[in-house]
C-alpha cells in the first residue's frame, strides 16, 4: 500500500512537470498578444513594447517559463494582466465556489444514482428495471443548461424556495452561499447520476452473474445477503473509474451552468481569461486543474488498491 | 437408507424444456455418479436440487429430501438446507470464489450463516477446515485472496467451504474438469477422504467417464434431460445398453473407430530433410513484479533451452502441467514469440532471420487451433468471414474462389457449406473447434499446432474431433503438434511424445515406449494419476 502511494506520487509529479511544458509551450503558441489586446488596436508600439516589459514578455522563454514554474511552487504564479490582482487571490476566491459547487453535485449525483443502479439490478429485467433505463436515459439525453432553467422557473420563480443565481460570497454566512448552491448542483448532479445509475446497474448485474455469487447462495446466504456481501463491493470497482472521471469534470466542465447562474467560479474565469488573452491566469488554471485531475487519478489508485486485492499486488 | 429422491424432476428454462422427468434416489453415504455429454441437463439437475435455477427457470415434480419436498419449501427454509444439509462444490475454481474476500473469510462465512458462533469460533473452524481440505495454514494462510492460489488450491477452498458444515448430501459437479491429471488425481483423494472421515452422500456429476468410474458406488448416464440407464459401477459398461451409453463408453476409451492406425513415416536423413518445424535450444522467460520499485527485476524461465521438432506428415504431441510451458513452446514455434535464446526453423532456416516471402509461406505452411471454441471466434463475425481470413493474409483472391475454398474446408471437417452463412454462437463447442479446425485447413498447410484443441469438448465431441484428425493426416499427410495435458488423448493421436516439465523436456521418444515405460519420475506420475477403468468395464 505504502509502496502504491510513492509510486503513484512520483508519477504524479512527473505528470505535473510535462503537463507544466506542455502548458506554457501551448500558451506562447496561441494567437493574441496580451499587451495589444489591453491596450486595443490603436496602440502607440512605444506604448506595447513598455507595457511588454512591464508585463516581463520581452524575457527569454527559459525565463518566464522558470518564473512562471517557481511562482506555483510558492504559490504565487504572478500577476493577472486584466484584473492586476495576484493569480494565486483570482484562483482561490474562484475555488471557493467551484470547489464546493463540484463536490456538492458529485454527492448528489452518487446518492442518486448508486441507489437507483442497485434497485434496478436487484430487479433487473422486471418494471422498477426497465422505468430507471428510461429514466436515465433521458438524464443523459437532457443538456444540463436547459435543465438548469427548468429548475430555475419552478424553485426560485414560481415557488421562490431558492434563489435564482449569483452568489453572496462565504462571508455572507454559510446557509446563504449554500443556498445559493443548491440549483445548481442539482442542475449539475442529475446527469451524472444518470450515468451512475447506468453503470452502477450494469456493473452488479454482471456481478450478480458471476458464479461466486452463486456460490454464495449455495452456501445458505439469501439473495439480499449474497447481494450485499459479495456483489457490491464488486460492482463498485467499475464505479470508482467512472467518479475519477467525473469530479475534473463536475470542476472545470461548468462554463455554462456558472453562466446561467451567476457564479463567479472556475469555469467563468478560464473563459473570460481566455478572452482577454491573461495568458498567466489562463495557464495557471489549466495548470491547477491538471493538478487536481491527476491527484484525483491517484487517489482512484489508490482507492483501487483498498478495494480489490489483485491490484494491490500488482501495484 | 434413502436421504434423497428425484422424482419426474422437470425444469424449463425461458419456456425452453431442459429436464424432462428425471429421476433418481440417493441413499445416505452412498456416491452416485452422473455422466453425461454437455447440454444433457447434468449441472441444471444440481442446480434444480439446489433450488438455485436461473431467474427465468422453473422446476416440477418431487425432490424429497429427508421426508420434505424441496419444491414445497419457501426461500427461508430452502436457505437452511443450502449448505448446512446439502453443499456444492462447483466446476470453475477461478470464478467461484469472491476475489475481494480472504478464503478464511469466504469459508467462516458460510459457517457463521448456520452455527450460533462468534466470528473468532468461525474463523478457527474455518482454518481447521482449510487444514482438513489439504490447505496447510503455514504454507496457504487462511489470510491469502483466491488470486494467489493455484487452480487446485483454490478448488480445495471450495470443497473446504462445502464441508465445513458436514452436509448430509454433497453435490460436486465437475469437481476437477478444469484441472490437470495430477491435481485431478489428488482433489479426488480429498474427496475420498471426505467420504470416509464425514460419511455425506455425493452426487458427483462430470463428463469425464473415469473421474466417474474411480469414484461412484452407481452411475447415471443422461441424455437429453433424461436419465437413460443407472446401475452400480462395477460391470457397468457390459451391462449398458441405450445407445447413448455406448457412444459415450466407446468416446472415453478412445477404442478403436477412434484412434486410427497412425500411417508409417517415410525414412528421413536429417541432413536432406530439415525437419518441417524445429525449435532449437530455445529458451523465453518472463520479468516477475518487482520486490520494490528500485529492485532488480526478477525473471522465470517458461521455456528453458528447449529443442523440438516435428518432420512432414509427423504427430508430436507435447504433453505437460498447466504452467509448464507447453503454451510459451507453441507460440514461440508458431513464431508469435521471439525466444530470448535459441532459434526457430521452419525447413531449416531460421525464422528471426528470414524474409517477408519465407515468412508467408509458412504461415500459410503452419497454422494453429486453440483451447477456447467460445472465445477463440469472433462472435460478430459469419462462419464462412472466419474461415476465409487467412486466405486473405496470403494474398489477393477471387471471391468466388474463396467460396469454393471455403465450401471445401467446412466438408473437410463435416459441417455443412451452407454453415458458412451462421454465426459461432448457432454452433456447439464441438462444431466450434471444427470451425477452427476448417480455418486451420483453408490455406492448405503441412503442420496443424493444436494447443489444448479437445480440452474443453466433452468426451463424445472429444473422440470425433480425434477421429477427424486422423482422418485428415491419412488424406493429406498433415503433420500435427498436440498440446495437451491429456495422455490419453495423446496416446491417440501422436506416433511420438515430448513430455515437458518446468519449462524442460524431461522426456522424450515414440508414444508407445514413452507411456508404458516411463523413465522421467514426473512421466510416471503423470501415468499414475490416470484413471482407472477397469472396475467399471470388468
Amino acid at each position: 500500500m505504502i509502496r502504491a502511494f510513492a509510486a503513484g506520487v512520483a508519477s504524479l509529479l512527473a505528470t505535473l512537470l510535462v503537463a507544466s511544458v506542455v502548458i506554457f509551450a501551448a500558451m506562447q503558441v496561441l494567437p493574441g498578444d496580451p499587451a495589444q489586446v489591453m491596450l486595443g488596436v490603436n496602440a502607440r508600439p512605444d506604448t506595447l513594447a513598455a507595457l511588454r516589459e512591464q508585463l516581463g514578455l520581452d524575457q527569454p522563454l527559459a525565463v518566464r517559463y522558470w518564473t512562471w514554474v517557481s511562482g506555483l511552487l510558492t504559490g504565487n504564479p504572478g500577476v493577472s494582466h486584466t484584473y492586476a490582482v495576484p493569480v494565486s487571490d483570482l484562483i482561490a476566491a474562484r475555488l471557493g465556489v467551484s470547489l464546493p459547487l463540484a463536490a456538492l453535485a458529485l454527492a448528489l449525483a452518487v446518492a442518486i444514482g448508486l441507489p437507483l443502479g442497485m434497485w434496478a439490478a436487484a430487479r433487473r429485467g422486471r418494471a422498477v428495471d426497465r422505468g430507471v433505463l428510461i429514466v436515465a436515459q433521458l438524464g443523459i439525453a437532457v443538456p444540463n443548461f436547459w435543465l438548469a432553467m427548468l429548475l430555475v422557473l419552478l424553485f426560485a420563480v414560481t415557488l421562490r424556495w431558492l434563489p435564482p443565481g449569483g452568489f453572496p460570497g462565504w462571508d455572507a454566512g454559510a446557509g446563504p452561499a449554500l443556498l445559493a448552491l443548491v440549483l445548481p448542483a442539482v442542475a449539475l448532479a442529475l446527469p451524472q447520476s444518470a450515468i451512475l445509475a447506468q453503470v452502477m446497474r450494469q456493473s452488479l448485474v454482471d456481478v450478480l452473474a458471476q458464479d461466486f455469487v452463486r456460490t454464495a447462495r449455495a452456501k445458505g446466504l439469501t439473495r439480499g445477503q449474497a447481494l450485499r456481501r459479495h456483489a457490491l463491493r464488486n460492482a463498485f470497482i467499475p464505479i470508482l473509474s467512472v467518479l475519477g472521471l467525473q469530479f475534473p469534470f463536475l470542476l472545470a466542465g461548468t462554463i455554462i451552468i456558472e453562466n446561467v447562474f451567476f457564479l463567479p467560479g472556475i469555469g467563468r474565469l478560464v473563459f473570460q481569461a481566455v478572452n482577454q488573452r491573461d495568458l498567466i491566469v489562463v495557464q495557471s488554471v489549466v495548470m491547477l486543474l491538471v493538478a487536481i485531475v491527476a491527484v484525483v487519478n491517484l487517489l482512484v489508485g489508490l482507492a483501487y488498491a483498498a478495494v480489490d486485492p489483485r491490484v494491490r499486488r500488482a501495484a | 437408507m434413502t436421504l434423497l429422491t428425484v422424482d419426474n424432476l422437470e425444469v424449463d428454462v425461458a419456456g425452453r424444456p431442459i429436464l424432462r422427468g428425471v429421476g433418481f434416489t440417493l441413499t445416505r453415504g452412498e456416491t452416485l455418479g452422473i455422466i453425461g455429454r454437455s447440454g444433457s441437463g447434468k449441472s441444471m439437475t444440481a442446480l434444480a436440487l439446489m433450488r438455485l435455477l436461473p431467474q427465468d427457470g422453473q422446476a416440477r415434480g418431487r425432490i424429497v429430501f429427508d421426508g420434505t419436498d424441496l419444491l414445497s419449501l419457501d426461500e427461508a427454509a430452502m436457505c437452511g438446507i443450502r449448505g448446512r444439509r446439502i453443499g456444492v462444490v462447483f466446476q470453475e475454481p477461478q470464478s467461484a470464489l469472491n476475489p475481494l474476500m480472504t478464503i478464511g473469510a469466504q469459508v467462516a462465512e458460510g459457517i457463521r450463516q448456520h452455527a450460533d458462533v462468534t466470528r473468532r469460533e468461525a474463523a478457527s473452524l474455518a482454518a481447521e477446515t482449510l487444514a482438513r481440505a489439504g490447505l496447510d495454514p503455514a504454507r496457504v494462510s487462511p489470510d491469502r485472496f483466491p488470486h494467489e492460489l493455484s487452480g487446485g488450491q483454490r478448488q480445495r477452498v471450495a470443497i473446504a467451504m462445502t464441508v465445513a458444515m458436514r452436509p448430509d448430501i454433497i453435490i460436486a459437479d465437475e469437481p476437477t474438469t478444469a484441472l490437470d491429471v495430477t491435481t485431478q488425481a489428488r482433489i479426488l483423494d480429498l474427496l475420498r477422504t471426505i467420504l470416509r472421515d464425514d460419511g455425506p452422500a455425493l452426487l458427483l456429476i462430470s463428463h469425464d467417464l473415469g473421474v466417474v468410474a474411480t469414484m461412484a458406488d452407481r452411475i447415471a448416464v443422461m441424455d437429453e434431460g433424461r436419465i437413460v440407464e443407472t446401475g452400480p459401477t462395477r460391470g457397468f459398461a457390459g451391462r449398458a445398453h441405450a445407445p447413448q451409453v455406448r457412444t459415450l463408453i466407446a468416446a472415453a476409451t478412445l477404442s478403436r473407430e477412434i484412434a486410427a492406425p497412425v500411417p508409417p513415416l517415410p525414412e528421413h536423413t536429417p541432413a536432406e530433410h530439415p525437419p518441417l518445424l524445429a525449435a532449437e535450444a530455445v529458451s523465453r522467460r518472463f520479468g516477475l513484479p518487482r520486490a520494490h520499485p528500485l529492485a532488480w527485476r526478477q525473471y522465470r524461465r517458461a521455456v528453458d533451452q528447449v529443442s523440438l521438432s516435428v518432420q512432414a506428415g509427423e504427430s508430436v504431441a507435447l504433453i505437460g502441467e498447466s504452467g509448464s510451458g507447453k503454451t510459451t513452446l507453441a507460440s514461440l514455434m508458431l513464431g508469435l514469440q521471439t525466444p530470448d535464446a535459441g532459434r526457430i526453423a521452419y525447413r531449416g532456416q531460421d525464422i528471426a532471420g528470414a524474409g517477408r516471402d519465407v515468412l508467408r509461406r509458412m504461415r500459410a505452411d503452419v497454422q494453429a487451433v486453440f483451447q477456447d471454441p467460445y472465445s477463440s471466434l469472433d462472435p460478430r463475425r459469419k462462419a464462412g468471414w472466419i474461415i476465409a481470413e487467412p486466405l486473405h493474409l496470403a494474398g489477393p483472391i477471387a471471391a468466388d474462389e474463396r467460396d469454393e475454398r471455403v465450401a471445401e474446408a467446412l466438408r473437410e471437417v463435416g459441417l455443412s457449406p451452407d454453415d458458412a452463412n451462421k454465426y459461432p454462437h448457432a454452433f456447439s463447442g464441438g462444431q466450434r473447434q471444427r470451425i477452427a479446425m476448417a480455418r486451420a485447413l483453408v490455406t492448405r498447410p503441412r503442420l496443424v499446432v493444436l494447443d489444448e484443441a479437445v480440452s474443453s469438448l466433452d468426451v463424445v465431441a472429444q473422440a470425433r474431433i480425434l477421429d477427424l484428425l486422423a482422418r485428415l493426416r491419412a488424406d493429406h499427410g498433415l503433420a500435427y503438434l498436440f498440446i495437451t495435458h491429456d495422455l490419453r488423448v495423446a496416446k491417440a493421436i501422436a506416433r511420438r511424445v515430448a513430455v515437458m516439465h518446468d519449462g524442460r523436456i524431461v522426456e522424450e521418444g515414440m508414444t508407445a515406449e514413452v507411456l508404458t515405460d516411463p523413465q522421467h519420475p514426473y512421466t510416471r506420475a503423470l501415468l499414475a494419476s490416470q484413471p482407472d477403468f477397469s472396475a467399471f468395464a470388468a
